[in-house]
Parts: structure tokens; sequence; C-alpha cells
């Protein structure tokens, strides 16, 4: 392994129990990507040839029939929607944003509408199209659906995700049915999904995964699905792709984590992360105001997480006060914290080198013991906490 | 085309993956994998790729080095620097309203949505200046004519409507007839008009904001030999303008913790490079091609210097119909050669192609020089005569 090379960067030697987050560098690349990438980089490639190569790997890995690499999940959703709209006419690829003659309405579920960085309808529109909601936040129907799409319709996003709003949703099998009864291609979503096939094989035109997430590459988007729209999308590249290109040490790396994903050993992983999930388990037993469950994925990812309840009266600290504690100091932990104003957040196992979980442990117990001995609960208001954060993002790069 | 393939062999890589190892005699070209990355840079890339880190303050990290290298005040890395362009015009239409961001790029409620570009600096790389900016969600006002642009009608295209001026660096603008950077820039400013400078392929890092320029866009895989990414530097409040779009339509472009940790390094690479070494050497290939290709009934050859006067040479190839080739011709036969090796052909219809000594691995420039004497004193191909033709049967099939 070589020299953690974050210090030198003056940069934090943060613990990532969040998960494969872009904003705190995805996940530890896969060593097999890593080697790739450093041979690729010296070397040069016909792009065109090589994008074919990662097409027959991304193929083989999806059960799609081509497939195609973007600079991330995001861009390939937007590379997707464009695909559908141009089909492979070079001049409208040319011409977008702007969709003179083309179908541009894609439909999308309401409770869809999810903000993971950036909006995720965003996406869709910087292809040039109109998003047309489909239902009400907390509801959709098949009949909604149905009644959305026109023949302007170029084709029907469909988002898997832990943000989207979990019940009363049109399914993914009826949302497939009524889209292709009515000739409409399915573009999934999958950006942080485990199962390369699942999408695909449940009729979707198009899926599209993250790189850089459960499979350990380079920061990279990607597309797999039927060859026309696989096609019109690498076709993208002569236009609103552009901005959005890949090089050639992210296909190559991106092409050995897939590779590497078939012969990874999945059953050690997860033994790894069970023991992580008990290591914490034990050191929150009897701590005051703490309470930790075992949670399963809320997509049916095959992982686990922790999540720890913090009562305030009980621990003398709110949930969000202490994952601030945990994120500081020399040894900063960042835990998950989506859901942090319901008084609760998550630990997630999946990032860890080997001993980091105990590192976490200590951690926890080290601030939840400090804040046992305040006579104040420490309770920052929630809204402050939000206003800061919007306060620093705008500070950037102060 | 297999995908089974064995990923712990020790092959070269390119052949491991089924791909034709091309010599590249054309520069600096997106479509051949760009550069070749400097070691520093592929360490540093190994390095953060299993470590977590805070993107906002390696961002900040980044912005340090790209200042210190540029003359700017601050920077970020972009996934291109076709990416950059669009997030820099997006940056300044928005500012730092991060509601603007997101409802970019069709609605651009409340915001200058103009950006002036000189009609011969609607360069084409790929994609186009003018589609770059349709995707922020502005439009393009062309000023002059292809083959001149005039003050007045800089500075009578600007409204109140407008959101930034584009001033392109490229061998691909139009080469005579369009203002100077200092005069684009002073009309700009003049009327409070930002002013982004394109220099993709541009080899001095500062120049352009020592000329004024509020943004300046490199390519980080082109002369820095840095990974596929894009250095934007410039003004502090349009810089962050522009990293806020991560929030929004950059959230696309997005390049990951082992793009930027390689492009720092690259730049503090750049810092230390020996400069006049790395010249030296491209001479040495370049009088080696020269004495190669001298004598050859139908060619012509000089040195040429760049276009935009990089610090770079090229040896520019003239070929005659005696020579029982055309331009076109001779760069397909090299194309087709084993191993494949790529001129810079993009003139081919006037007769002419260049050979570009940027990016060899030693030993290929004597590998180039012996081909084209090869294919200049042996039986010429079937298609030794062709001329250019600009077809998109090819990739209208990819992946087949």
């Amino acid at each position: 392994m070589s020299a953690d090379i974050r210090p030198e960067l003056g940069l934090r030697q943060i613990i990532n129990v969040s998960g494969t987050m872009t904003s705190l560098g995805a996940s530890i690349a896969v060593p097999e990507a890593i080697e790739a990438m450093s041979r690729a980089l010296p070397q040069f490639f016909d792009m065109g040839a090589l994008h074919r190569y990662a097409s027959g790997v991304i193929a083989d890995l999806t059960g799609g029939e081509a497939g195609f690499v973007t600079a991330s999940c995001a861009s390939g959703i937007t590379i997707a929607v464009a695909a559908a709209m141009t089909g492979s006419d070079l001049s409208a690829i040319e011409r977008l944003p702007d969709t003179a003659g083309l179908k541009d309405e894609v439909v999308m579920l309401s409770g869809h509408m999810v903000s993971f960085g950036a909006p995720v309808e965003q996406m869709v529109r910087l292809a040039g199209a109109k998003v047309v909601p489909v239902g009400q936040a907390t509801s959709s129907h098949a009949y909604q659906l149905a009644g959305a799409i026109t023949d302007r319709t170029a084709a029907a996003v469909f988002v898997v995700s832990h943000h989207v709003v979990d019940y009363a949703q049109v399914p993914l099998k009826t949302f497939v049915e009524v889209c292709h009864a009515k000739g409409v291609p399915v573009i999934i979503d999958a950006a942080s999904e485990y199962d390369l096939r699942m999408f695909l094989a449940a009729g979707a035109d198009i899926a599209v995964y993250s790189g850089h997430k459960f499979l350990g590459g380079p920061t990279s988007g990607i597309v797999a699905g039927s060859k026309d729209l696989v096609r019109a999308c690498y076709l993208q590249n002569r236009g609103i792709g552009r901005g959005m290109k890949v090089g050639k040490e992210t296909i190559v790396g991106v092409s050995a984590a897939l590779i590497a994903w078939k012969t990874r050993d999945h059953a050690g992983i997860r033994a790894r992360e069970k023991t992580a999930l008990d290591t914490w388990v034990a050191a929150l037993a009897d701590r005051p105001g703490a309470t930790a469950t075992i949670v399963p994925d809320p997509t049916n990812n095959p992982l686990d997480r922790l999540k720890v309840s913090i009562d305030p009266e009980e621990a003398r600290i709110t949930a969000w006060d202490l994952a601030q504690r945990l994120a500081a100091g020399d040894r900063p932990v960042i835990v998950r914290d989506h859901e942090i104003e319901h008084g609760h957040f998550f630990l997630d196992p999946c990032n860890l080198h080997p001993g980091q979980e105990h590192v976490v442990a200590e951690r926890l117990v080290e601030e939840l013991g400090r804040a046992a001995l305040s006579n104040d609960v420490i309770a920052t208001p929630i809204e402050d906490v939000w206003l800061a954060r919007e306060r620093g993002i705008l500070a950037w790069p102060d | 085309m297999t995908a089974q393939v064995n990923s712990s062999s020790n092959l070269p890589i390119r052949q491991r993956l089924g791909l034709r190892p091309i010599i590249n005699a054309s520069g600096t070209m997106t479509a051949l994998g760009a550069s070749i990355m400097i070691p520093e840079a592929i360490k540093a890339m190994a390095e953060i790729s299993t470590e977590f880190v805070e993107m906002d303050d390696l961002q900040r990290v980044a912005s340090q080095a790209i200042a210190r290298l540029t003359g700017a005040e601050a920077g970020f890395v972009a996934s291109s620097a076709a990416g950059g362009i669009i997030l820099s015009i997006a940056g300044a239409m928005t500012g730092s309203r991060l509601l603007a961001i997101e409802r970019l790029p069709l609605d651009t409620t409340g915001l200058k949505t103009e950006v002036i570009l000189q009609y011969g600096h609607n360069a084409a790389y790929g994609n186009s200046i003018d589609q770059a900016i349709r995707i922020a969600g502005a439009s393009a006002v062309l000023a002059g004519s292809v083959s001149s642009c005039q003050p007045y009608q800089v500075e009578e295209a600007i409204t109140e409507n407008t959101a930034a001026g584009i001033y392109t660096v490229a061998h691909s603008t139009i080469s005579y007839g369009m203002l100077t950077l200092p005069e684009f820039v002073a009309i700009c400013h003049a009327k409070g008009v930002p002013v982004i400078v394109d220099a993709a392929a541009e080899y001095d890092l500062r120049r352009f904001i020592a000329e004024g320029a509020d943004i300046a866009i490199y390519s980080g895989h082109k002369f820095l030999g840095g990974p596929t990414s894009g250095v934007v530097a410039g003004r502090k409040d349009l810089i962050r303008a522009g990293y806020l779009q991560n929030r929004g339509i950059g959230r696309g472009m997005k390049v990951g913790k082992e793009s930027i940790v390689g492009l720092i390094a690259a730049l503090e690479a750049w810092e230390v490079r020996d400069h006049a070494g790395i010249k030296a050497q491209e001479t040495a290939i370049i009088e080696l091609w020269h004495k190669a290709l001298s004598g050859h009934k139908g060619i012509e050859i000089r040195v040429s210097p760049d276009s935009t006067d990089n610090p770079v040479d090229r040896l520019e190839v003239r070929v005659k119909p005696e020579s029982g080739y055309t331009a076109y011709g001779l760069v397909s036969a090299l194309a087709a050669s084993d191993p494949p090796i790529m001129v810079r052909g993009h003139q081919a219809e006037q007769g002419r192609f260049w050979m570009d000594p940027c990016n060899l691995h030693p030993g290929e420039a004597g590998a180039v020089a012996s081909r084209v004497v090869a294919l200049l004193t042996g039986e010429r191909p079937a298609n030794a005569l062709a001329v250019p033709t600009k077809s998109t049967a090819g990739i209208l099939k990819w992946p087949d």
C-alpha cells in the first residue's frame, strides 16, 4: 500500500463511515483499477477503440447489449436522455440543448425528484429536455404515468436511491410496462446500486451506475443497455457530452474494476462489514442516550448499517452536535447524516481500512463520554447548523 | 472485441485490452488519449485512490496550486477544459446565487444570458464553443465575420444582457483578422463584462491572466501531462461561482479525487520541469526526421513553429503529386502501419501534414522515420492517392 498523500496536501485524514459519497472521494479504489490506470496513463490509445473495449466489458457484466463510460452517473443520465432525444442524428446532437424537431419531454415520478448534491431533474434538463412530473411527492399511479406520456415523450427516468420517497410510488415493473406499451424507453438511475443486472433484466432500456461506488473504480459513470441507445450516448461526445468526457485512465480503470467485480470475495467483504457493526454495537451498549440498531440498506443492496439514535436529554447532546464533534479533531469520523434532524445518524461499514472500525468505536465512546459530563444539553439549533452549512458553501475557496 | 481479459496478465496494457499500440506523432489529442502522464501524477493518483478526502478541501488545495502557477487569485479543477468553459460561463451568469445555479440551463430567470464571441473564434474541438455556451443556458452573440473582427463589432454587441466575453486561443481558430486578447479585454472591461479565455492547449500558464483575462482555462492533460481534467484559473468571485456549479449543471462534469490530486502533482512538477532539456530532445527528433525525409521526390519539409506561439516546433511535410502520394494518402498509410503512426493531418486537404515530437516514447522517433522512408521508397499502397472525405460512417457504427 502506498503512502497516504493527504498530510502532504495539508488535508485531514478522515475516516469514512458515511458511505460512498462524492464529497468524500467516493470509495477505496480496487488495486486492479489503480494498476490498470497507472499502466494506461503513459500510453496512447485510439479512444474510439478503447470505448469499444469498455462497451464489451460493460455488456458482459450487465447483460446489456453495449455500454459507455462517462464522467459520472449524473452525466450518464444527461447523456442517456440526450441519446433518447437525438438517436444517431449528428446534427441534432450538435444543436442540443436546442431540441427543435425532437421529442423533448421526459416523465419522472414526483417522488423521484431528489437532490443528490444537485437536483436529479436538472440532469434531465441539462440535455435540453423538459421534465414532466408524474403524481405527487408521496403518491403516484400507473394511470398518471400513462396519462403523462404524449407523442412528445422522449424517455422516462426512474430513480433508485435511498433519497427517493420509498412508499406509494409506481413500482419498477409497472413503470416499465406502462412506458413500453407506449413505446417510451426507460432510463434507470442506479447510481449507488450493487446489482449490475437486475434493472436491465427487469426491462429497462438503459441503466446508469457509478463506477466509483460499490465497484471501487475511478470517478466515472457506466451506461449500459440497448445498442442503439448506447451508440447514441457515445455520439454525444460530439456534443453536450464533450465536457463530461473521461480519459483513457478512467476507461481502463473502470473496466478493470468491472472485471475484478466478477471475482470479488463478496461474502468475505460482508463478513468484515459485520465485524465492524458488531464492534460498534458493543461500544454503544449501555451508553446512556444512544440506541444502536442494525438496519438493512433501503434499496436492498446487500449491506447493513448501524443506526445510532440519540436521546439528547440522556446523552446530553443532540445527534447533530455529536456528528459535528465526531467530524472534528485529529481523528475525524464522518457519519451518514442525511436524516440527522430526526435525531439519528448511520454508520456505514463499507469504506473502512483495516482497524479503522476500532477508531470509530473509540471516537464514539470518547465524544459520548465527554458529552455525558455536560451540565447543559449540548444543543445547537438545527436551523443554525443548516444556515452555517450554507455559509460554508459560499465561502469556498476560503 | 472480447471482454474476457485476464486482468493479472503482464502484457503491455494495450495488448492486454486488444487495442492497437499507436505511436502518437500527432499532438496531445483527446481522441488519442491526450499525453504521456508524468510519473509524479501517476504516483499521486495511486496514493489517493484508496483514501477518503473532503473534496471541498481538496479543491481548496488545488485552488492554491493553480493560483501559484497562473498568477490568478484562485482556481478549481474541472473534468476537462470543455467542462471548465461551460462552468465558467454558468458562473458568470449566476454568480453565487445557489437557486439560480439549480435552475440552469433553460431557466435563466433574472440572469444575463448573452456571451460575446468573435466569429473566427467559434472553434470546433469535438463539439463547439457556441454549444458550450448554449449548454450553460446562454446564447452566443457572434461578433464580426469569419475573417475580421473590428473593435466596434464587439463594443456595440455588448448589452446589459451580456454575461461574459469568450476568447479562444487554439490552432483551430481563424489565425488573422481577430482582435488581440488585450484589445478584447479592454473593450469588455470598459463595459464591466468579464473575459473568459479558452487556452486549452496552451503552454504559458500566466500570460492570459497577465493580459487581463478574468478566467483562463487550460487542459490538465495536454502540456501539463496530468490526468484528464481542466484547470480553471481566475478572479476569486468568478472561480467560486464556477465551482458552485457542482451543485447544478456541473455535477455531471465532476472530477474525482484522483484527477484533482494528479493534476496538483502535475502542476508542481511543471514548476521544476526541465523545459530546456525537453525542448532539446524535441529538437533532436525534428532533426532526425528532417534528415530522414530530405531528398525524397515530391516531399518538401520545413520546421514550423506552433501556430499559437507555444514553444514547440513541428515538422511540416508538404506532399506533391510527384511523390506518388497525396498528403491524405500518406497520412492514411502511416495510420494503417504496424504499429500505427498517427500524424497531425487536419490540413491534409491542403497537401500537408505535421509531425509532432512532443508525445513520443524512447525509440519511437526512429520508428516513425523508418516507416515514412519505407513508404516513400517502397511500392505505393492502393490508397496512396486518396483524397480526404468527411465520412461519419465509421462513428455511426460504434461500438461495432
